[in-house]
């Protein structure tokens, strides 16, 4: 039992689990970077992603298209993202307060509009909402072990690979990156050399809202075709450990995804085999944890310093 | 007026006010063209707001700005930087973060397709200015890794990079050895040389001797005088800024040191990263007395300080006796239970409460201590007595004991802590750098009370980067260099240049020539 356990979390079909499962955790945590590197304190991850989980069926559900379904969830990521910059920069809210509300407020917000727009709780199955289809990759099928890995994945699975590239050469060669990278640094700094700080705080945050909205919209049109309450799950707070841990680095952040993508895999692959559910349920957290203890005996330092460096 | 010769930078009739407060009062500045032009003042005389104008960051309520004839009206910093403008703060404005290249180059990047950055043109131009004005900086450290002096000349480097022709200087001096601050006089006249020009804001009148070929005095808000340091003494210049006697010496009458209250036997600490930074220290205070400990800023005393306090941990084989006992390792609560009092370094933020009152913060640490409290409850009456007694007793210049801790200046917060710590019931007092940023009036405030605390018979531990301060007020003279405790002698025992070489470690001769 135990070497057929073994077995099957190191076979090709679980990692190629983990590469597809990473995806909206990737998506949205390499947009996440941008907002992490201005340091405004945004928290409101969870939320971003559920609405966008919402609006990425329901856009999904009026056109018939998986791709105007994802452009639905980007904007109401965006439409969040200038609420909160509004609550936050302009009008001076707490950022941690409006996270909690934010975060909280989405659950209640998609079962609102679950039970007004589909007149249904709980779960929406429906054949409307189209999901994106596979791309079959022909030149894939001759190698065994690489067609498992990476072919018949939806687009937003490959457009997240990019799209970590596409965030590490923005954020470190670019001018734009460093202005950004300054800007979280130290705003004094960056303002003394004419940048607007709050200019670059607002497309930090709107880079992250759209990205977390889009990363929504992979969970319902992944194939399932659903919209449940929920649906998220703490993936966002994923996403945002991942930042945090791999310290707002593109490519460091997409490795920690990776990681929580495989464990999220492991509670797939394993249910086949007659373990209690909870405990293998429990397998993407207890990986946060494990990240946050080897990074902290990693970074430790002595006792005695209080370092107030927990988000 | 328009007949009178024109000069290379005129700030004319400059009027800016906050709110109520008139910080530049009808300010008229006239610089020439490669030249070093002092701007002197106490704190608040509206210096850095004059320099903030014209390096774009506010706009003036009224007058105007004239560069080489043209008038100018800056939008913002980008604006004058533009137009030949730099500004060195004195708070360095480098992102911590970012490598020493990117912070030079941050914000006037060069590019390639217009896209991305690029390195290579970016490196030469940065390297071919540390050549011509012979700077000699790491460019791909990152700017939390290299050492305050360095950072300076990043900060000069910088406004070279983005062209700067005129370049303002905020107080540099303030964290430099006098070895430091010949190599930035060296590389100011190098600058003039090549036809930059400078304006340097300072409190330190030696300096302005030294360097400046042009001095402008500003006292609230009005400018007292404009001379050149040829025609005045240092007192007179001393008395544009104060407007009475301030002498800069401190009255120090020899003292007959008592018994030993601080024994520190082989101490040795290490930072964060398992860095040595205080190496074997060994040295005691006695009752009466003020030791004083000089150094470079980053030479291992803070360390001292925090394991001295129990804020960091000491490595095995050290000892610290206060008083005969052992209190190696022990925690802050302890040591302020057996009569060690503490000024740090940061007093808005490490010894007091910003956003605390008055009362709050002065009997902040002694609150448990030394019973302002009746079993639960504060004790308002003990509490509003003790605390009167060190706004009146420290000259406190307050609204009253519910007033916020930040809306004090810095020197009033500096004296309303000096107060509190020597007011209680201590021995041993430990004070990092007690005169940091404040004016001259205050200065001589909190020295002279400090003298007057070991006339009562307590012991002072003195650790301050202003090398005046260790000499003007310690009995006995320390150095600290690279976590290495050196005896510098007794009181005016060994002049400013011997003690200043001890504080670069030794140092060779050439340097005085």
């Amino acid at each position: 039992m135990l070497i057929e356990v073994l077995k099957t979390i190191i076979s090709p079909v679980a990692f190629a689990a983990a590469l597809r499962l990473s995806c909206p955790l990737i998506i949205g945590s390499v947009g996440g970077c941008f907002n992490e590197k201005i340091s405004t304190g945004n928290l409101a991850y969870e939320c971003f992603m559920l609405v966008g989980a919402f609006f990425g069926a329901y856009g999904s559900f009026i056109s018939g298209s998986p791709v105007i379904g994802s452009l639905v969830a980007v904007l109401s990521g965006f439409v969040l993202a200038l609420i909160y910059g509004l609550l936050v920069y302009h009008l001076n809210c707490n950022a941690m307060i409006v996270s909690i509300a934010y975060n909280n407020a989405a659950w209640a917000l998609t079962t609102l509009l679950l039970v007004v727009i589909w007149n249904t709780r709980g779960q929406f199955t429906d054949p409307r909402i189209v999901s994106y289809s596979t791309l079959d990759m022909d030149f894939l099928k001759k190698v065994p072990f690489l067609d498992t890995l990476f072919n018949n994945n939806i687009l937003l699975v490959y457009l997240a690979y990019i799209y970590a590239i596409i965030g590490h050469i923005i954020m470190y060669m670019t001018p734009f990156g460093l202005r950004l990278r300054g800007v979280g640094s130290y705003p004094m700094a960056a303002q003394s050399a004419g940048i607007s700080v709050r200019k670059y705080r607002w497309i930090g945050l709107i880079i992250m809202g759209c990205s977390m909205g889009l990363a929504g919209s992979y969970m319902p049109l992944s194939g399932m075709s659903l919209f449940s309450e929920n649906m998220t799950r703490g993936r966002g707070f994923l996403c945002l450990t991942s930042i945090l841990v791999g310290k707002g680095d593109p490519l460091k952040t997409t490795v920690i995804a990776l990681l929580f993508g495989y464990a999220n895999a492991m509670t797939l692959v394993l249910s086949t085999f007659n373990l209690p559910t909870q405990i293998v349920s429990m397998l993407p957290y207890v990986a946060v944890l494990a990240v946050l203890l080897m990074v902290g005996i990693r970074n430790y330092k002595g006792a005695k310093n209080i370092t107030g460096d927990t988000i | 007026m328009q007949n009178e010769e024109q000069h290379y930078l005129e700030m004319r009739n400059i009027v800016k006010s906050f709110g109520p407060l008139i910080a530049n009062n009808n300010i008229t500045l006239k610089v020439e063209k490669a030249t070093v032009h002092a701007l002197i003042g106490e704190n608040g005389a509206g210096k850095s707001t004059l320099m903030n104008i014209l390096s774009g960051i506010y706009k003036p309520d009224y007058g105007e700005i004239i560069i080489d004839g043209k008038k100018m009206h800056f939008r913002n910093s980008f604006d004058a930087a533009k137009n030949g403008i730099g500004m060195v703060f004195q708070e360095f404005m480098l992102f911590d973060d970012l490598t020493v290249i990117e912070n030079i180059v941050y914000a006037y990047e060069k590019t390639r397709y217009g896209m991305f950055i690029d390195k290579k043109k970016n490196r030469e131009k940065v390297e071919q200015i540390c050549r011509d004005y012979h700077f000699n900086i790491p460019l791909d450290a990152k700017v939390s890794e290299i050492p305050v002096s360095l950072l300076q000349q990043v900060e000069i480097v910088k406004v070279l990079y983005k062209g700067a022709e005129i370049i303002i200087l905020d107080e540099p001096t303030s964290v430099l050895t006098p070895q430091g601050v010949q190599g930035l006089f060296k590389a100011i006249r190098f600058l003039i040389k090549n036809g930059k020009t400078i304006i340097l804001i300072t409190h330190k009148l030696k300096e302005v001797f030294a360097i400046a070929d042009e001095i402008t005095v500003l006292r609230d808000g009005k400018v007292t005088g404009n001379v050149k340091p040829s025609e005045i003494t240092e007192n007179e210049l001393a008395n544009m800024m104060v407007g009475r006697e301030v002498l800069l010496e401190a009255d120090k009458d020899p003292v007959e040191p008592g018994e030993v209250i601080l024994e520190v036997k082989n101490l040795t600490v290490k930072d964060k990263e398992g860095v040595v930074r205080v190496k074997n220290v060994n040295f005691d205070v006695h009752a009466g007395e003020i030791v004083g400990i000089a150094g470079v800023a980053g030479s291992g005393q803070q360390f001292l300080v925090e394991a001295l306090f129990g804020l960091s941990d000491a490595e095995k084989g050290s000892q610290i006796l206060f008083n005969g006992k052992d209190i190696t390792n022990g925690t802050p609560r302890d040591a302020r239970l057996m009569g060690i009092g503490y000024i740090p370094q940061d007093r808005l933020n490490a010894g007091g409460n910003p956003q605390g009152t008055i009362w709050e913060n002065a009997i902040m640490g002694y609150h448990v201590a030394h019973g302002f409290k009746s079993k639960v409850f504060l004790d308002h009456k003990e509490i509003d007595e003790f605390s009167d007694r060190v706004v009146a007793q420290f000259n406190v210049k307050t609204q009253g004991l519910n007033e916020k801790l930040k809306s004090l200046s810095g020197g009033n917060i500096q004296k309303l802590i000096v107060g509190r710590e020597s007011i209680q019931d201590n021995k041993l007092l430990i004070i990092e750098d007690p005169t940091r940023g404040i004016d001259v009036g205050a200065i001589e405030f909190v020295w002279e009370k400090l003298l007057a605390i070991t006339r009562e018979g307590k012991g002072i531990l003195l650790v301050s980067h202003e090398l005046n301060e260790v000499m003007q007020l310690s009995d006995r003279i320390y150095v600290i260099y690279n976590g290495v405790l050196i005896e510098a002698g007794n009181y005016h025992e060994k002049t400013e240049q011997e003690i200043g070489l001890l504080m670069l470690g030794g140092g060779e001769d050439d340097v005085w020539k």
